[in-house]
């Protein structure tokens, strides 16, 4: 019950981070200097059309009418027209986003089993070979921008080995499966259509690994440092002089409060993921939202700019919830701490 | 307090930095990282001067000599338009590293003031509103809020500085907040306001010194993350324009060209990683040595 009272303020903050979000988004959009009814209709659309949008669109009321309307409309599903494709930007993120999320869940699963793999191997084997490579490797990670990964990954995977499709979801000649969930993988599967699937999967993996490349690296370094200070704990010495197996203090008093910062970081790295999203699915030509956004931007569809990244951080702000949700269940100091001061 | 004691202080703290000098210069890789700063601020500086072919870095075309690989008259190749890769590198480095200091000077005064202003007044409508602003900002992933502002304005150099500026203004707001909240309740915080000290005075006399250490640790560790997201906006084409050079749009261009042409995208990636790891190493030195000096 503590818990699901923790989660609750959680939400309840997440909510008004969202709602200060939309505000500083909207003021963006309407900062920009030029007519956005006049940019809808082009340059040669005579002025009684033009002012006929203005006053459709709102724009001749007050600054924070405007932004009712917009939030009302938001909260309705109605995200606004996009001015590059025509098309309403509800429909538009309905088409692209399943291409993002499959991408970033292959990244965010890859960028979480390898990373704290790492990082555990590193631990464990504490000032070897392994641990000097792996922390080597994760400096380099760190230090190397997404999209100079991604780069090196189309030469030499693309061209110098090439093992690996470099562009787009699908092969040229396969049919893409029924859009169920949007996921490919998983709609190829629920087709019956194994071949559509490895297909997808191969397609996903050099942008999937290239994207978590630098949250690979982090998630490594930081569970590696965890567990070494947690080595060295009172508890585990404790444990280890009452005769428990070296293999339950690993999992029971090693790794669970080691996974503890490591999992936080997840739900700020899960994050990050959507930002470099955006280099990525440029470099690959994967149709995801971030590509979308990307022409948005460059178009300054506005409507599609607004809801893009209002889109983006509801799912932060739902991400980091639950990942605060899930260390407070790692992590009973939490727990207790908010009773303590809710008490 | 005689002047003797502020004398004795005053050897004491030359004494402790000495120390840390010391240490900094026993740790190979920090001596590395500032070596490779050092040479990154040379290039940023004179590196428009000793370019080789500098006219290169504007609007120039020899399709005579387009497309070599590095050899002795071009040492990192030309381009696809005959333009010499290396004297664009030289030419590149001076916005990034530009980009990682103004930004920092912006962002950490501003940052640091508000977040101490917050920190000091915990409970009034101007914490909260500074507090729930920079929450704000942080829940959108630094790229993302860099490029939606960057997009709305105008493409340009300045632009994309204000953009990351933007976006990393409230990762110091915070820290200086947590910081000031906890000095708050010192003792020697305490005793100035008894002794009726302004508050103007307690934040910037007593709260701010102590806050020094840790933020200059951060700035430094951010230089290099700051380059890193100037150099993605560069890279989507919001920043410096062509025929401008800079890294990222000189990797974005040579992308295109790959494999044939691989040292058009090679040569700005390897300066990317090498400057930013130059930075990231010098700011580890730095972390070490000022935490073994607390401890």
């Amino acid at each position: 019950m503590r818990s699901i009272r923790f989660l609750a303020q959680r939400l309840v903050y997440g909510f008004m981070v969202l709602i200060g979000l939309s505000v500083v988004i909207f003021l963006i959009a309407r900062v920009v200097p030029g007519d956005p009814a006049r940019m809808a209709l082009g340059p040669r659309a005579p002025e009684e059309v033009v002012q006929r949008l203005r006053e459709e669109m709102g724009l001749d009321k007050p600054l924070y009418t405007q932004y009712f309307m917009w939030a009302g409309g938001v909260l309705r599903g109605d995200l606004g027209k996009s001015l590059v494709t025509r098309r309403p930007v509800a429909q538009d993120i309905q088409e692209f986003l399943g291409a993002t999320v499959e991408l970033a869940l292959f990244a965010g699963t890859f960028m979480a089993t390898a990373g704290i793999a790492f990082g555990v191997l590193s631990a464990k084997y504490n000032n070897s070979w392994v641990d000097n490579t792996v922390r080597l490797l994760s400096y380099l990670g760190i230090v190397t921008p997404g999209f100079v990964f991604a780069v090196l990954f189309l030469l030499l995977f693309g061209y110098v080995w090439p093992i690996l499709p470099t562009i787009g979801r699908l092969s040229a000649g396969i049919a893409p499966p029924v859009p169920i969930t949007g996921l490919m993988t998983v709609d190829s599967l629920l087709e019956g259509k194994p071949a559509v699937f490895w297909d997808a999967i191969k397609h996903m993996v050099l942008p999937g690994v290239a994207m978590s490349m630098s949250g690979l690296a982090q998630q490594a370094r930081i569970t590696r440092s965890s567990m070494i200070d947690n080595v060295n704990k009172d508890y585990v010495l404790m444990a280890r002089s009452q005769g428990i197996s070296e293999r339950k203090i690993f999992l029971k008093y090693l790794l669970k409060p080691s996974l503890i910062p490591s999992v936080s970081v997840l739900g700020l790295l899960f994050a990050s993921l959507f930002g470099s999203a955006f280099l990525i699915e440029l470099t690959f030509s994967w149709p995801g939202i971030s590509r979308y956004c990307m022409n948005a931007m460059l178009a300054k569809d506005l409507n599609a700019i607004s809801a893009v990244v209002l889109l983006l951080g509801f799912i932060v702000v739902i991400v980091n919830t639950v990942t605060d949700a899930i260390v407070s269940v790692l992590d009973p100091r939490i727990r207790l701490g908010q009773e303590q001061k809710s008490a | 307090m005689t002047r003797q004691d502020l004398r004795d202080s005053w050897a004491r703290r030359q004494e402790s930095l000495r120390k840390g000098f010391y240490r900094f210069s026993r740790n190979p890789v920090s001596v590395v990282g500032l070596v490779v700063v050092a040479l990154v601020a040379l290039v940023a500086v004179f590196g428009p001067s000793i370019a080789p072919y500098p006219q290169h870095a504007r609007a120039y075309v020899n399709f005579g000599d387009a497309k070599q690989p590095p050899n002795r008259k071009y040492l990192f190749g030309t381009d696809i338009i005959g333009r010499d890769i290396l004297s664009r590198l030289l030419f590149a480095v001076r916005p990034a590293v530009l980009t990682g200091v103004l930004v920092q000077a912006t962002v950490v005064p501003i940052g640091t003031v508000l977040g101490m202003i917050g920190g000091y007044f915990p409970g009034t409508w101007i914490s909260t509103l500074i507090m729930r602003a920079a929450d704000v900002f942080v829940s959108v992933p630094a790229l993302i809020l860099a490029l939606a502002v960057c997009a709305v304005l105008q493409p340009t150099f300045t632009n994309s500085m204000i953009a990351v500026s933007i976006a990393s203004w409230p990762w110091y707001g915070r820290l200086v907040y947590g910081m000031t909240s906890s000095l708050r309740n010192e003792y020697f915080v305490k005793a100035a306001e008894l002794a009726g000290a302004s508050k103007a005075r307690i934040l910037f006399r007593e709260i701010l010194p102590n806050v020094v250490s840790p933020l200059l640790t951060k700035v430094t560790l951010d230089i290099p993350y700051v380059i890193m997201l100037s150099a993605s906006l560069s890279y989507v084409g919001l920043g410096e324009q062509p025929p401008i050079p800079s890294l990222g749009n000189m990797v974005s261009d040579g992308v295109k060209y790959i494999p044939d042409q691989w040292w058009i995208v090679v040569a700005p990636a390897l300066a990317i990683v090498v400057i930013v790891l130059g930075f990231n190493l010098l700011g580890d030195g730095l972390r070490d040595m000022l935490a073994m000096e607390d401890s």
